[in-house]
């Protein structure tokens, strides 16, 4: 595959002026994405993942390390590539979508090819029907839209997306998530953000975890959403957890791995904990990352 | 694309803003209050008049195109398109004077071509620093220099020191009226007297390079 994207030891301190040290947002990240990829950047709040999304965008520079975009080197405009949509939706007050979208489109083509530009993006982001309403007036998910179509214009292909579902409804969400991933049929790659990777499942190829500004975990969505969990209904939850498991709300729950739901089951038992019921279901996104993350070093 | 076409792509701020908030009313009242007032005076000047539009046009202009707070968190995300944050602060001057420019067009139409060019320099001017005080401090800062340029008006500095106890008050205003540009000092554009037009480019020139610098600061915003 060949990789649009290429981040090498990128590194970026935040100056707090007067002599003191610098706060480190991003700490030596290293990865790379691929063309048709979509690539899901996860981690709690303050973790560094807007900054390294506005590295990777071009919008601040990195003060160590070097982002690379489709090959290009450090001194073409990296804006001409990629589309950024920063996670707060803001438009001029007063112009329509169209006009926003005109705009930004002026920035990069003039006369018909602005405007084919514009019709694009309003279709390929479902805007079209809405397209002479005011920005100031649209909802949370259209707002969400219209900076995606503002990603799409120039022709640009690779999209960094801050958060892109934050706020969002299931319906809402799942339509924005399918109209990605008809982008990405057609060539483009996503990198985008999330603080709450649930319901990405259907999205992400692959999954980077940051904690302090390092990327704890690279790793394949499919790899992180395999395993199995077994949950548990007790009549007393214990004071401690059985080896192998952790204790929840209602009782234990534990990662099966290569074991049977019954050999673990087995070992309730042999802790003489009373089973009220148990199922056994897949790990979800949001499990799979926290764990990943947890296990890595810190 | 290039430099010019991204400082043209800035207009439609102006067709909107005219025709969809206060604006255009604002601007109309201000001709109309002004001549009125012109008109009923002892002593009729029409330069003094049409400068007193160019400066208050200027700001109302720049108030409405760039000052709201919500213009200016969109300077941001103006930048991740390829546009410089040059051509973004000439294109929205251009824009701000182009809007003064009419009611100044219109005062000055039986008052000759001079009063005409020292109006539309002034408003020139009086948009690139007020745009320099929107995008450093928003509507407050904007809205303080038009409440100035109402209080002073054409006054000279000679004028606010004319006084027998001027007192640290007006020896202070006089210093502002003596270096902030002025709607006493832009008369002299009407002659093109060389004072006027240096002080009118220099101002210009602060105005436009202070902006500029805050539009760069707002694109690399963490």
């Amino acid at each position: 595959m060949t990789s649009v994207i290429q981040v090498r030891g990128v590194r970026r301190v935040f100056s707090r002026g007067w002599g003191r040290p610098g706060a480190v947002a991003v700490a030596e990240v290293t990865f790379e994405i691929g063309a048709g990829e979509v690539v899901c950047l996860v981690g709690a709040a303050g973790s560094g993942k807007t900054t390294l999304l506005r590295l990777v965008a071009g919008t601040l520079r990195p003060s160590a390390g070097i982002v690379r975009i489709a090959g290009a080197t450090g001194h073409s405009d990296p804006r001409r590539s990629v589309g950024f949509a920063a996670r707060d939706p803001a438009f001029p007050p007063g112009f329509t979508v169209r006009e926003v979208l005109v705009y930004c489109a002026s920035a990069h083509a003039c006369g018909r090819e602005r405007d084919a530009q514009v019709r694009d993006a309003l279709e390929a982001t479902g805007l079209s029907d809405r397209a002479t309403h005011r920005v100031a007036r649209l909802p949370l998910a259209d707002g969400r839209r219209l900076l995606v179509a503002q990603c799409l214009l120039g022709g640009r292909r690779i999209l960094v997306l801050d958060e892109p579902f934050a706020g969002l409804d299931v319906v809402t969400r799942r339509d924005l998530s399918d109209r990605l991933q008809r982008l990405v049929v057609t060539g483009g790659s996503v990198l985008l953000s999330s603080a709450d990777p649930v319901g990405l499942e259907r999205l992400a190829d692959r999954v980077l975890v940051l904690r302090a500004g390092r990327l704890v975990v690279d790793a394949p969505a499919t790899a992180l959403l395999g395993g199995r969990v077994l949950e548990v209904v007790l009549d007393v939850p214990p004071r401690e957890a059985p080896p192998g498991f952790r204790l929840t709300a209602t009782g234990l729950e534990a990662d099966l791995g290569g074991r049977t739901a019954e050999s673990a089951l087995a070992v309730c038992r042999a802790h003489r904990l009373r089973v009220r019921a148990s199922r056994v279901r897949l790990k979800t996104l949001d499990e799979a990352t926290h764990d990943a993350a947890e296990v890595a070093p810190r | 694309m290039g430099f010019l076409h991204c400082v043209l792509s800035e207009w439609p701020f102006l067709r909107i803003r005219l025709l969809r908030t206060r604006l255009g009313v604002w601007l109309l009242l201000l001709l109309v209050v002004v001549l009125r007032l012109d008109g009923t005076a002892a002593v009729s000047d029409p330069l003094a008049a049409v400068l007193l539009i160019a400066g208050a046009g200027a700001t109302l202009c720049v108030a409405y195109l760039a000052g709201a707070r919500a213009d200016r968190v969109t300077l941001g995300p103006a930048l991740l398109h390829p546009r410089s944050p040059g051509a973004l602060t000439v294109g929205r001057w251009l824009a701000a004077t182009g809007g003064a420019a009419l009611p100044v067009l219109a005062a000055a139409v039986h008052a000759g071509a001079g009063v005409a060019v020292a109006g539309l320099v002034t408003a020139a001017t009086m948009s690139a620093w007020a745009l320099a005080l929107a995008w450093s401090g928003g509507n407050v800062l904007v809205g303080a220099w038009l409440i100035w340029l109402a209080l002073t008006g054409g006054q000279s500095p000679e004028a606010m020191l004319a006084h027998p106890h001027p007192g640290a008050l007006r020896f202070g205003i006089a210093g502002a009226l003596e270096i902030l540009p002025g709607l006493w000092r832009y008369r002299g554009l009407a002659s093109l007297e060389v004072g006027a037009v240096v002080h009118a480019v220099l101002w210009l020139s602060i105005g436009l390079v202070i902006a500029r610098s805050r539009v760069r600061r707002a694109g690399e915003a963490p």
